[in-house]
């Protein structure tokens, strides 16, 4: 069986942001592939990068006080990080689409939702009739489950609920049938009723054909609507795997450390067991492997390894990666913990 | 169980708080925004009750209304037998002694200007409670109750990450030892390994000092791990009361039924196993709430009779009450 090639392979994405004098690397050599159709989710806390990430491949990084230091994110064949701003207009919004926690940043307060998404379309395919994107607008809107797409079409974004708006956002990024949709926390500021029914939306709204990489904090979302799985921590990829096998047996200290923060509402489980420490500040990052100082298994095995060397991201068992020197001891230390 | 367990430390009847709203273009009267709309429950003394629901529904309201943060519309609160609805400023400085408040934004809360030592200490010196050394040995014990150190208390808020910071809001409220802590979604702001730390602190510290919890969270989960009993409300109105196993295990109200079934479930190898009940639609407006029961624009059981009868909370088993025509365990 040969693999196919990527519809988008990241490699090796370095990103610094300006503070005062000095350039602080925000993102230190990202690398992973998204492949035609499948769902990968990007999770990770705050200061993890996931969010850096997607701006970078965007072009959406701050001009001045941001820069690319290394890396290379090639899209159906083209480095996305290095086209010039015509080209990768025209990339994005046709080929790469987004959805963002706040639809107020993608849509205009002065423009009716369906003028807004007309004109996404029109920009990407001049010369149809003025009829065929009302059609096409309405469409889509009804699509993306708007109750009355006639008069979604003529509605300001303003006039809508937020659930309302994050389909509207919806419906203007698979207006034009993108290969790749980013959904950015697409639905942390809704409330859990409507936020099932965007996440329904999202799904089938965007159908089979497309893409998805879904950056969130929500690791149950991810459980949910994810293929692949990329935990990031401290500006790096830590783990990456098929989410039920990363969700099975993490290999990652931190990875379970995440998995075991969270209460589960299905059952009244024991203590839950938190990660020690803060995340830590990109200013001033530990040595060595930055999640050390919060480890249990470095707490447990003191190996000055993990003080000294960066861990690679090396092949772990089943199909994904993971960047830790004392991954083979994790099962072991599990079973002491649970015996203790 | 004693005699202190089973007696209410807090009941709240008939709570109502309407909000006026300005007028319109044209000078029509705005309807007040009806935030809570007859509310009464209780809290005994040592208890976690959890106040859930999604946003609007009233329970922040409820909550700043027990402290009297805002002015109740009507309704009577009584805080260990008395009612607190008539306090005069005085009387309502001695009360908060023994009913504190920590906020979801800890940044929020915290007077940058302070150390954290003194911003622990605050309470206390507002209240003229011990002398200064007795103070600064409170402040001590404060700090290490929430996992602080003696050299945290030296630095100033800014310094803390999000999690510390709220460490130092729970302290502070702890110092005038209150016998009831409303905590308005304290773990939200925070990053999931921090919540984790902050969630097990609480349960800790209710263990240790035996104070009463009115958690009020959106997050189902975290209101499962922390609270034995659940008020969940909708628009301005309780839908259903129970201890935990009741409301997560065999919830009676449609509305419970689908917030429940809403939640992400973190386990990608049951997926698809359970039925998911999507909700149509949105929340109404609170201004002008659906007649009869509130929820039924989104009800997949509402008949006519809902839309003509506001179904009252009835008893479905001991201390299980749901507000729901056809609610049946």
């Amino acid at each position: 069986m040969t693999t196919p090639a990527p519809l988008l392979s990241v490699r090796d994405l370095t990103v610094e942001f300006r503070r005062d004098r000095s350039w602080l690397r925000a993102l230190h050599g990202v690398s992973f592939d998204v492949f035609e159709g499948e769902t990968v989710g990007v999770v990770g806390e705050s200061g993890s990068g996931k969010s850096v990430t997607v701006q970078s491949l965007m072009g959406l990084l701050p001009a001045r006080s941001s820069r690319l230091a290394a890396g290379s994110a090639v899209f159906a064949g083209r480095d996305i990080l290095r086209l010039p701003r015509r080209e990768l207009r025209r990339i994005r919004g046709k080929d790469i689409a987004m959805v963002f926690q706040d639809p107020m940043s993608s849509l205009n307060p002065v423009f009716t939702v369906g003028y807004q998404i007309a004109e996404a379309i029109r920009e990407h395919n001049p010369g149809l009739s003025r009829e065929t994107l009302r059609e096409r607008t309405l469409a889509v809107l009804s699509r993306v489950e708007l109750p009355h797409p006639a008069q979604a079409f003529s509605t300001f974004p303003f006039q809508f609920s937020g659930g309302m708006r994050q389909r509207a956002m919806i419906a203007m990024a698979i207006a034009n049938a993108p290969r790749l949709l980013i959904a950015d926390e697409p639905t942390t500021a809704l409330d859990v009723t409507i936020q099932a029914q965007v996440m329904q939306v999202l799904q089938q709204a965007r159908g089979t054909g497309s893409a998805m990489l879904l950056i969130t904090h929500d690791m149950g979302l991810v459980a949910e609507a994810t293929d692949r799985v990329i935990v990031m921590y401290a500006g790096r990829v830590i783990e990456t795997g098929t989410t039920a096998e990363v969700f099975a047996a993490p290999r990652h200290p931190y990875t379970r450390g995440l998995l075991a923060s969270r209460p589960k509402l299905a059952a009244a489980g024991g203590r839950l067991t938190p990660i020690p420490g803060s995340p830590p500040n990109i200013a001033s990052l530990p040595g060595g492997c930055a999640f050390h100082p919060r480890c249990a298994l470095h707490e447990r095995h003191r190996d000055p390894i993990c003080v000294d060397t960066v861990p690679a991201l090396l092949p772990r068992e089943g199909a994904g990666l993971v960047a830790c020197h004392l991954t083979h001891l994790l099962g072991s230390a599990q079973r002491e913990m649970e015996t203790t | 169980m004693n005699d202190a367990a089973t007696t209410p430390i807090l009941e709240v009847r008939h709570l109502v708080k309407h909000f006026d709203r300005p007028r319109g273009l044209f000078r029509r009267v705005a309807p007040p925004l009806r935030a809570v709309d007859d509310v009464s429950f209780d809290i005994k003394a040592g208890e976690a009750l959890g106040l859930v629901g999604e946003s609007g529904c009233g329970k922040s309201t409820t909550g700043r209304a027990i402290l009297r943060l805002i002015e109740p519309t009507s309704g009577e609160i009584r805080f260990q037998g008395e009612d607190v609805t008539g306090l005069d400023a005085a009387a309502l400085r001695r009360l908060r002694r023994d009913m504190q408040i920590v906020f979801q934004d800890p940044y929020g809360s915290l007077d940058p200007k302070m150390t954290v030592r003194r911003l622990i200490a605050e309470p206390l010196r507002i209240h003229r409670i011990g002398s200064a050394a007795e103070r600064r040995r409170r402040v001590s014990e404060l700090l290490d109750l929430v996992g602080l150190t003696e050299e945290h208390g030296d630095r100033h808020p800014h310094e803390f990450s999000g999690g510390q910071r709220q460490r130092v809001g729970i302290a502070r409220a702890l110092a005038l030892e209150p016998k009831l802590l409303v905590l308005d979604e304290p773990v939200s702001a925070l990053d999931i390994s921090i919540q984790a730390q902050i969630l097990n602190l609480l349960i800790d510290l209710r263990d240790r000092l035996g104070i009463a919890f009115l958690f009020i969270s959106h997050d189902l989960a975290v209101v499962r791990y922390v609270c034995e009993r659940v008020v969940v409300m909708y628009l301005g109105v309780i839908v259903e009361i129970g201890d935990r196993a009741a409301i997560f295990d065999r919830p009676a109200h449609p509305y419970t039924q689908a917030l429940l079934s809403s939640v992400p479930n973190p386990d990608p190898a049951s997926r698809g196993q359970s039925r998911r009940i999507v909700l149509e639609g949105d929340q109404p407006s609170a201004a002008n709430p659906p007649s009869g029961c509130r929820f039924r624009t989104r009800c997949w059981k509402a008949t006519s009779r809902c839309s003509e009868e506001t179904p009252p909370l009835r008893r479905l088993a001991d201390g299980h009450l749901a507000a729901c025509h056809y609610a049946e365990v």
